[in-house]
């Protein structure tokens, strides 16, 4: 990915298993992190 | 990260945590260590894909300093923890700033050690505001 490309939006799933789309979480300027496990 | 939060939202961003884990062992996870910020599931790994965040190697999993990174954790009374079914350990992680459904800034690496850290990660947002 480049700076300033638009980012994929993707399902993702609440811990109640609900699926939400990542668009739908993000509400402003946002760090994602992809975690390679929980600590 | 958890307990710096704030100084990201004074700089007007938030934060959002994905893991590969499914939603009930992140629903467990978050029982005992709630966090400030959405942690969502993505077991399949389509967001880790879309977002272009490869797979790392067992030859850098078995690095020496990995290895003795793990063993000072045991020795401080850490625990090995075995892999959960569905997870891949040689996924890596990665870092991204976004804002108005644009990237701003990533850093991603094969190296699995290999992160930013929160003060890096809250220099480059005030650069970011600078340019």
């Amino acid at each position: 990915m480049t700076v300033g490309d638009p980012i994929p939006d993707v399902n993702l799933a609440q811990p109640d298993g609900l699926i939400v789309s990542l668009s739908s979480i993000l509400r402003g300027p946002t760090l994602l992190i992809f975690l390679r496990h929980l600590a | 990260m958890a307990e710096r939060i704030a100084d990201f939202r004074k700089l007007g961003f938030d934060a959002v945590a994905v893991a590969m884990s499914r939603p009930d062992a992140i629903a467990r996870y978050l029982a005992e260590r709630p966090l400030p910020f959405p942690l969502l599931a993505d077991p399949e790994r389509a967001a880790y894909a879309a977002f272009q965040l490869k797979r790392t190697t067992v030859l850098r999993l078995l690095r020496p300093d990995i290895g003795w990174r793990y063993m000072k954790s045991v020795l401080r009374g850490g625990k090995i923890r075995r892999v959960p079914e569905g997870e891949d350990p040689l996924q890596t992680g990665g870092d991204f700033l976004v804002a108005d459904g644009k990237l701003l800034w990533e850093y991603t690496t094969p190296d699995p050690t290999d992160r930013p850290t929160v003060d890096r990660l809250l220099q480059v947002i005030r650069d970011l505001a600078n340019d």
